[in-house]
């Protein structure tokens, strides 16, 4: 998943990237009010983490705009601001959630894991395809009751096909939701990995559960064999 | 000390019945003379149309003793007794109503009657009027004339008593009448007094009320000068002021409180974040090292902030206590320059101090290091990537003046009148996005007031300008640094 995170202060900017590659995300980071916007009008982003003081350009105003743009990414508010008068006003320019600082990084994950889910319209963490079970709460997948062990690029690929299992999924989509700016990767990097994937998530003998199509990208079935 | 309504009354009471009590002996005074004036000159008529009625035939003194045929004396009631003697003592004759008793005789001069009070036989008290006067034979002596020289130049003497008993009673009556009068009038006088007294005060009990009602959580309120009297109008005012002021200060605390926990979360979430990630999985040494100093890097960061705030609350409650010394300026300022010189260099800043060696100023050396190494670090916090940062310092007057200045302010007029402000700080010019708390120069500007000096920041053509001014010797003046020079530079 893709996932912008707007915030100012260095060593929190710096911890908080460092545990939402590791869960998986493909995050780009910002410092900057203005640059943060320009990000955000031009990407597809499935969460924004947004703090509200930042120097350029504060966080209402960017999400004010991102908002009369028409963007429907989910925004995610970190903030040292708890008055109840700041929270309103942040859920009433258009955030999904607001989060106070000083936080736990889990909470963190939990909450932007559930703005994922909400933007894929599911309510459970546990997504079933066919035999395989993906925890997207714990990243874990298990088949049959074995861990299949992923890396954490693998498990952001099959996680986002999971999320969209039934569809059709074009190489430019997956490379826009599971790769950022910091990774030098290029559509051929797709293939790759969905090589990778199928050889850790399907049995030996079985058609593959991620289907080639021709021309259009990849389709990841959900109804059993 | 008592209430106000009691002093007044017990003033007020108190000084009308003095009053009273002095106006009602006077009156009593004038009316006693009055009567006895008036009982005495009838007593003197009687006395003088005896001894006029006084006629010597030979050896023969034949007295006339009747008052009441003396017509156009007033009657006035009390009992006249009168009796005559000669010289030798002898009794000439009596009033029928003395019977056998006599009345007492007291020597009398030639010229008038006498008159003074007597004491009848039955012990009755009177006042008595007595006249000498001498008889000429078959001649009617007139009352009071000078007997002239004659054969039987004999003199008689006659005294008029009469009973004061009803004279006393009529004096005792006007006394009760007066005292009663003062009495009655003291009453009124008391209760209009309360009344008045406790309607005059009433507006202090509406002042008092509106007093207590205003509560200590909430010093908006104002109690209303409208319906006050104008004595009272200063005292409600100056009340309302000290209630502003105290609301302000008030204010200012809990912004400076919520301003500190607000600062203070954004570093904590740093720790907690970074500490959260790093216990989220297994790591290589490496990660926790640099885990370690991220972490190191955020508490020196808020140790530097909790030293700023606990130099400033030191400052505030006056618990510093300043030690004057004279002070070195190119030496601190080096030294200060020393911790900034790392990250000064790694944004490519180039630093100058043109501070001429031997100038010096009087100061607490601790304290001005305190302003200095702020200014350098804010200087070195928002000077433009490869910009400059200069110290220049001149003598004026008995003033030192220092200026600390850097290249790459972007800092409008109106946000350089904010920047002393106690966390305040320029959005635009957070450009580096590091933690910087806007304490530091409100700490400066704090401490240079200790000091005795000033603090005035100025930005002209993307410079930013911090002016110190500090005393050069320890009795200068520091009152009047306002007016030194402002226009003088140190170029």
């Amino acid at each position: 998943m893709r996932l912008l995170l707007v915030e100012d202060y260095p060593p929190l900017q710096k911890s908080v990237v460092k545990g939402l590659r590791e869960a998986g995300f493909a995050v780009d980071v910002m410092g900057d009010g203005k640059e943060a916007l320009w990000y955000a009008e031009s990407n597809q982003y499935d969460v924004i983490v947004l703090d509200l003081m930042l120097p350029g350009l504060d966080g209402l105003s960017i999400l004010r705009r991102l908002r009369a743009g028409g963007r429907e990414s989910h925004v995610l508010i970190i903030t040292a601001k708890d008055a109840v008068a700041d929270r309103v006003a942040g859920l009433n320019v258009g955030a999904d959630d607001y989060l106070v600082k000083p936080f736990e990084f889990e909470e963190l994950l939990a909450r932007v894991q559930a703005l994922v889910r909400r933007s894929y319209q599911r309510k459970n963490p546990i997504i079933e395809i066919g035999p395989l079970c993906i925890d997207t709460a714990a990243q874990r997948v298990v088949r049959a009751d074995d861990d299949i062990r992923l890396t954490a690029r693998e498990y952001a690929l099959l996680e986002y096909l999971a999320m969209r299992a039934g569809e059709v999924v074009s190489r430019t989509e997956i490379w826009e939701h599971v790769y950022d700016f910091h990774s030098d990767a290029t559509s051929n990097v797709v293939d790759v990995y969905i090589g990778h994937l199928r050889r850790k998530i399907d049995r030996e003998g079985e058609p593959s559960r991620i289907e080639t199509v021709r021309g259009r990208g990849y389709l990841l079935r959900e109804e059993s064999q | 000390m008592k209430s106000l309504r009691t002093r007044l009354l017990i003033g007020m009471i108190g000084s009308f019945a003095l009053l009273l009590t002095v106006f009602g002996f006077i009156i009593d005074a004038l009316i006693e003379y009055t009567l006895v004036r008036e009982f005495d000159f009838y007593l003197e008529t009687v006395v003088r149309t005896l001894a006029a009625a006084a006629e010597v035939d030979d050896t023969r003194i034949e007295v006339k003793l009747v008052p009441e045929a003396l017509p156009d004396i007033p009657q006035v009631e009390g009992e006249l007794f009168s009796q005559y003697w000669k010289d030798d003592g002898t009794i000439l004759t009596k009033s029928t109503n003395l019977g056998d008793h006599d009345l007492p005789r007291f020597s009398v001069e030639e010229e008038g009657p006498q008159l003074q009070p007597v004491v009848l036989w039955d012990g009755r008290r009177a006042r008595a009027a007595g006249i000498r006067f001498p008889v000429h034979p078959s001649k009617r002596i007139p009352a009071g004339s000078l007997p002239e020289s004659g054969r039987g130049n004999e003199h008689l003497t006659v005294v008029v008593a009469r009973d004061t008993t009803d004279l006393e009673s009529h004096i005792r009556q006007v006394r009760w009448l007066l005292l009663a009068t003062g009495v009655a009038t003291m009453s009124v006088g008391a209760v209009v007094s309360i009344v008045v007294i406790r309607r005059s005060l009433r507006p202090l009990q509406h002042v008092a009320i509106g007093i207590a009602a205003i509560r200590e959580d909430d010093l908006s309120a104002r109690i209303p000068t409208a319906a006050i009297p104008e004595e009272i109008v200063p005292l409600v005012e100056r009340l309302n002021d000290l209630l502003h002021r105290l609301n302000e200060a008030f204010a200012r605390e809990r912004s400076l409180t919520a301003d500190i926990a607000h600062e203070l979360r954004t570093p904590v979430a740093g720790i907690l974040s970074t500490a959260g990630v790093m216990l989220s999985a297994d790591r290589a040494t490496v990660e926790y090292r640099e885990a370690l100093e991220d972490v190191r890097g955020i508490a020196r960061q808020m140790r530097s902030m909790v030293d700023n705030l606990l130099t400033l609350a030191r400052l505030d409650s006056q618990q510093g206590h300043l030690q004057f010394e004279s002070i070195e300026l190119r030496d601190v300022i080096e030294t200060c320059w020393r911790g900034c010189r790392v990250r000064a260099t790694a944004r490519g800043l180039t630093f100058e101090n043109t501070v001429p060696d031997g100038l010096s100023c009087t100061s607490d050396r601790h304290a001005l290091s305190i302003v200095f190494v702020n200014l350098l670090e804010n200087a070195v916090e928002y000077t433009n990537e490869g910009g400059r940062i200069w110290v220049t310092a001149c003598k004026t007057d008995a003033v030192i003046r220092v200026e600390v200045a850097n290249t790459g302010c972007e800092l409008a007029e109106h946000q350089v009148a904010r920047v002393f402000d106690r966390f305040w700080r320029a959005d635009a010019s957070r450009k580096d996005a590091s933690l910087h708390v806007g304490l530091g120069l409100a700490l400066v500007r704090r401490i240079m007031a200790a000091l005795g000096g000033q603090a005035t920041a100025t930005s002209e053509d993307g410079v930013f300008q911090i002016d110190l001014r500090c005393p050069s010797d320890p009795v200068s003046p520091l009152h009047g640094m306002a007016n030194a020079r402002d226009d003088a530079s140190c170029g």
